[in-house]
């Protein structure tokens, strides 16, 4: 019971967040309220019996990927500079591509047998079972993940760099 | 009963950290003064020791300047964020053993997150570069801006270092519970030195150390609100209550880390005579932990502080590498 | 390479050493602060405090209104009306006709230089060892002659700028040395002087 109403409880501040973060025009603000949509998914792992799950959403996506953006959109300060106009065209390419990822994730999420089950585990997940899955059945995927992510660094390195004559 | 107990060891731990806060004000001015051979406060009280209470009392009653221009809620948000963090992280930090019981419940820590542990607080210290972050946009000022920049960037920098130099001695305890991070510290080396990680991960802790002093804004990394050039850094434009409640973040960080570092490599609650008197375990923490923030004040009396460049390089180019080193060395040693 | 390292290993060995430094000083006992209200830094025997106007051992005033410390003066904050009178003696301010009818300073313009003190031919005007010169309203800072005598009275027996050439024999109790020092050259003749 008590899990059902944390789960509406979050669901509504995420939701709630998530619509408050696409419609403001403050960048900061609206920074402010994916973080809140963060925490509230930290949450739902809380619920799950995920904690471990929930404070690495918290160190990586609050503590580090936001704070990232939160200094880009301050350096840049984009609200003085005034909103570009958006042509007809990146509209309506940019809500086809919306509607393509909704189907697919909806495809997803409803053929998976597994929706509507909350947690598997009696005790939650435990911190040995992410380690052991992480690096014996989805060692590929997991080291593909940190190769993708050392290349992104590598070209951003790459880009910033003086040129050298 | 078990929330309630847990309710009750929160509000007394809550209310011993946040009361501790003007006693190490107190004693960071005895102690600077003393290395530069002045007197220190000794006005208010015996030994001075009620001035910052008369502080706290003249900033609370002081006019809340709050300057045009500035983003209102956000400026009234951030000295709010910056100090939950600050007060909240002492939760997982374990100041007494599980052996310590009172009417039968376990009061040694408020909390032992068993898988989490050690990642609750680097969570929670991440969420404390949003306080300085927003306090520095939301001011409106360019002193203030780049103070939040300067110490963003060397937030997440050092937050790096923090994560990776611990991994020796989570590795080497086998799990990231504190309260089992301190147990795996009971067994003494050769049978007589302390078991304590300190002299086992001698790399991690220097690392560790730095990168503390540096997530907590204290000399020498305290860039973010380098007086000489930077007026105040992001708190330049918050008077009164607003400004005690940075002011009180930062010193009950201070706090705070000292408790893990405590924790981490010094052992925690334990020695000598800890297994039969549990409640020892209490005074060993308290000690131990004291100390450290004595030689982060002796710290502060001695080092100048670096430049930004130096900084960003030191921990980039010099405390990461030293980390990863540690990390494998340790990593063969387990693995051995 | 080597370098490096060797460059690494001093610096870091120099913090060890700042750290030596200070702990010997948190050790040590000396303490360089002068506690204000209670304790009180030495003052020179000629500091330049607040003025005073001096009277004689009869109880008569030096000041003859000349206005010469007026006139001297670089920041302009000393007014003086002089004025005649036929009183017989006893009944006069000063043992002269001449006196001073206003004399005015305001402490908040005066900079403390001490050209008023030296102008003055009668040595009425010296000045006091009193530093403590903060008031709550300007108007406090304008001192008038009642003042400027009260400060005498209340100063005179210590030592302050002008008083050095008036009491020579105190000198020695107030340098340390036992010979009295020569009076400044441009210093005004002793008041016994003036009278004849």
């Amino acid at each position: 019971m008590t899990e059902w109403i944390l789960f509406v409880v979050l669901s509504v501040i995420a939701i709630g967040s998530a619509v408050m973060m696409l419609v403001g025009r403050n960048p900061v603000h609206c920074a402010l309220w994916l973080v809140l949509t963060f925490f509230c998914v930290a949450g739902f792992f809380l619920t799950l019996g995920a904690p471990f799950l929930a404070a690495v959403q918290i160190i990586v996506y609050t503590g580090a990927i936001m704070i990232l953006f939160l200094f880009v959109v301050m350096l840049v300060n984009p609200e003085r500079e005034g909103e570009p106009a958006v042509p007809a065209s990146h509209r309506r390419a940019g809500l086809t591509l919306a509607a393509v990822l909704l189907v697919v994730m909806v495809g997803a999420i409803t053929t998976r047998s597994g929706l509507g089950a909350i947690p598997t585990e009696p005790g939650g997940v435990t911190l040995r079972q992410v380690g052991t899955a992480l690096l014996t059945e989805w060692m590929l995927p997991f080291e593909l993940t940190s190769v993708l992510l050392l290349v992104a660094m590598i070209g951003a390195i790459v880009l910033a760099r003086r040129r050298i004559e | 009963m078990e929330y309630v107990v847990m309710a009750a060891k929160a509000v007394v731990v809550f209310a011993l950290v946040s009361g501790s806060m003007p006693f190490i004000v107190w004693a960071e001015r005895k102690v600077m003064a003393d290395a530069q051979a002045r007197i220190g406060p000794n006005r208010v009280g015996p030994f001075g020791i009620l001035q910052s209470f008369a502080d706290a009392l003249k900033l609370i009653f002081k006019e809340d300047v709050v300057p045009t221009g500035i983003d209102k809620r956000i400026f009234y948000l951030a000295p709010i964020l910056s100090i939950i963090p600050a007060l909240i992280t002492f939760a997982v930090v374990p100041y007494g053993g599980p052996d310590l019981k009172l009417f039968g419940y376990p009061v040694g820590y408020v909390a032992d997150l068993k898988d989490v542990g050690i990642l609750y607080v680097f969570a929670v210290t991440t969420l404390g570069v949003y306080g300085i972050v927003l306090a520095g946009w939301a001011s409106n000022n360019k002193y203030s801006l780049m103070g939040a920049l300067r110490s963003s960037a060397q937030m997440i920098s050092y937050e790096i270092l923090l994560g990776l130099s611990i991994m020796g001695v989570v590795i080497g305890s086998g799990s990231l519970s504190l309260v089992e991070i301190v147990q795996a510290q009971a067994t003494p080396y050769f049978g007589v030195i302390p078991g304590i990680w300190l002299f086992a991960q001698p790399l991690g802790f220097l690392i560790f150390l730095i990168a503390s002093l540096a997530e907590a804004n204290r000399v020498p990394f305290d860039l973010p609100e380098a007086e000489s050039e930077l007026v105040a850094g992001f708190h330049t434009e918050y008077s009164s209550f607003k400004f005690a409640m940075f002011f009180m973040a930062e010193y009950i960080n201070l706090l705070t880390l000292s408790g893990v570092i405590t924790t981490l490599f010094l052992g925690g609650w334990l020695g000598p005579g800890v297994d039969r008197f549990p409640i020892l375990g209490v005074l060993y923490f308290s000690v131990k932990t004291v100390a450290l923030v004595y030689f982060f004040i002796w710290l502060r009396a001695t080092l100048p502080r670096l430049r930004y460049d130096q900084l960003m390089r030191f921990a980039w180019k010099v405390m990461l590498p030293a980390a990863l080193i540690n990390i494998f060395i340790t990593a063969y040693w387990v693995a051995r | 390479m080597l370098k490096d390292i060797k460059d690494a290993v001093e610096q870091s060995l120099a913090i060890f050493r700042g750290l030596g430094v200070t702990l010997r000083h948190i050790l040590r006992e000396r303490r360089v602060t002068t506690q204000y209200p209670e304790q009180r830094p030495p003052q020179a025997f000629r500091y330049r405090g607040i003025h005073q106007l001096r009277l004689d051992e009869n109880g008569k005033e030096l000041c003859v209104g000349c206005n010469l410390c007026g006139l001297v003066c670089p920041a302009e904050c000393i007014y003086v009306e002089g004025a005649e009178t036929d009183n017989p003696e006893e009944e006069r301010v000063t043992h002269y006709e001449r006196f001073a009818r206003v004399y005015i300073l305001n402490s908040a313009r005066c900079l403390y230089c001490g050209f008023c003190v030296e102008a003055c031919p009668t040595d009425a005007l010296a000045m006091t060892p009193q530093y403590e010169l903060g008031e709550y309203h300007r108007r406090d800072c304008i001192y008038d002659k009642e003042d400027l005598i009260k400060n005498y009275l209340r100063w005179k027996d210590q030592a302050g700028y002008g008083i050095e050439w008036c009491h020579p024999e105190k000198l020695p109790e107030w340098t340390g040395h036992a010979e009295p020092l020569t009076p400044p050259s441009h210093a005004a003749p002793a008041i016994g002087e003036h009278r004849q």
